[in-house]
């Protein structure tokens, strides 16, 4: 009986664990990344807003997308072609020096927007490259700025921020052009570029 | 009228040239074949702003009061409807080519050409250029070029730029002195130079490579602008490589 009842069990375990694993994963909805990015804006907005010192605002930010972005990823696209021939020790550490980079540029940059509000509108499914989550900056006596957030959850750990985009421009294209620059004005030597990012 | 002949007959060899230029290769950001050229003209033209466009901005900041900057802004804006229009009807959008007739009316009538009553009611600018009918007629992108006094730009928008001066009222209604084209021009270069002034200064004098910046500026906006919305060619794909 135990027997009968145990094979039973794994049998129905089996086929549940088969139903499982041949449903495609349920991928993120527009609705669900208009949500995300909902949050994701109230985070930023509410650091900006505190009035801390510039520096702890940096550290923050840094927090806020090494949580809530696909880091990683970015930083390998930023890199371009030349992040294959770095080390793992590499490039751990341009991961790193990354993100303060971008702290340090994205707190300089949303100090000038101090007195807007972001309002999410709406968001676009681009299939593989993920759901653009469209919003606008509005400020008193300034021109509507448009915002865009790419989030996607194809890294396999929930949706994660991808890109902004302020009024068509790119940070990772953007950056991904400079980081080639700056490689090349180094000689290629990724362990300067590397010194240079974490320091400013 | 001689000398419209001549931009036409310019036009069509620049088109011929940006219809030859290679189109940049899928995944490619940038087509830059004459990059030592433009990055010399890159000098030309930050030597230019930090001589002469950068302090003129600051004087029309500091000199001119708000609502003299807001009337030349609009005067600005109404030279430029005319070509609007026209290049709305090439794309095939008739009914935006129609609203900037409208506007244009409108503001003339009701504006005397400095205000923009279209705006409020309704018809505000819907800007294009010729460079833009070009890309609906299937013309490539071509090369990046920065040009001299004139900045970054593509060889199908430099194309385009020539047929939109002679679609400038400025060079074509008779009795204005070549002078006043030139001079409306070089408003609206300092004028530009004042709105666009904190990120203009981003690129020539804070980034490590100003040429660079301006390139990868210049293009998004510009691809943004030619096809109106985001595309999925434009954005990243971080998990593809």
């Amino acid at each position: 009986m135990t027997n009968t009842f145990t094979r039973r069990g794994a049998i129905a375990l089996a086929g549940a664990a088969i139903a499982v694993l041949a449903a495609p994963a349920r991928a993120a909805s527009v609705e669900d990344a208009v949500s995300f990015v909902g949050t994701v804006v109230t985070e930023i907005e509410t650091l900006v807003k505190s009035g801390r010192p510039i520096d702890v605002q940096v550290t923050q930010f840094r927090k806020i997308f090494a949580d809530r972005a696909a880091s990683q990823q970015a930083a390998r696209f930023v890199m371009g072609v030349a992040w294959r021939d770095m080390t793992e020790d590499q490039q751990s550490r341009l991961h790193d020096a990354f993100l303060d980079h971008v702290a340090r540029v994205y707190v300089d940059l949303l100090g000038q927007y101090k007195g807007q509000t972001i309002e999410v509108t709406d968001g676009v499914d681009f299939g593989k490259k993920g759901i653009l989550v469209r919003s606008v900056a509005h400020g008193p006596g300034v021109d509507d700025v448009a915002v865009e957030w790419l989030a996607s959850d194809r890294g396999g750990s929930g949706l994660k921020l991808v890109d902004i985009i302020i009024e068509g421009l790119s940070m990772l294209q953007s950056q991904r052009q400079d980081f080639a620059a700056r490689l090349e004005r180094r000689g290629g030597d990724v362990d300067r570029l590397i010194t240079d990012l974490s320091v400013g | 009228m001689k000398h419209n002949i001549a931009k036409f007959a310019a036009l069509a060899g620049i088109t011929f040239l940006a219809g030859c230029g290679a189109p940049a290769g899928p995944g490619t950001f940038v087509h830059d074949p004459y990059q030592q050229t433009n990055r010399a003209m890159h000098e030309v033209n930050k030597t230019v702003d930090t001589a002469l466009l950068r302090p003129a901005a600051q004087v029309y900041d500091a000199a001119t009061p708000t609502l003299v900057k807001h009337l030349t802004s609009n005067v600005l804006d109404m030279l430029d409807l005319p070509g609007d229009a026209a290049n709305h009807f090439l794309q095939g959008n008739v009914m935006a080519s129609l609203r900037t007739v409208g506007r244009l009316g409108l503001n003339i009538v009701m504006g005397a050409g400095v205000l923009d009553p279209a705006t409020e009611m309704g018809l505000p600018k819907e800007d294009t250029d010729f460079g833009m009918t070009l890309a609906s007629l299937g013309v490539n992108e071509g090369a990046y070029l920065e040009v001299p006094f004139l900045g970054p730009m593509t060889e199908r928008g430099f194309a385009g730029r020539i047929l939109d001066s002679a679609l400038n009222p400025l060079s074509y209604v008779s009795g204005i002195p070549a002078g006043v084209g030139a001079a409306s021009t070089g408003v609206g270069v300092v004028v530009a130079r004042h709105k666009y002034f904190d990120a203009i200064d981003r690129i020539y004098y804070e980034s490590e490579d100003g040429y660079i910046a301006a390139r990868t500026t210049y293009l998004q906006l510009r691809r943004r602008a030619v096809a109106g919305e985001a595309t999925a060619e434009s954005l990243p794909d971080v998990f593809a490589e």
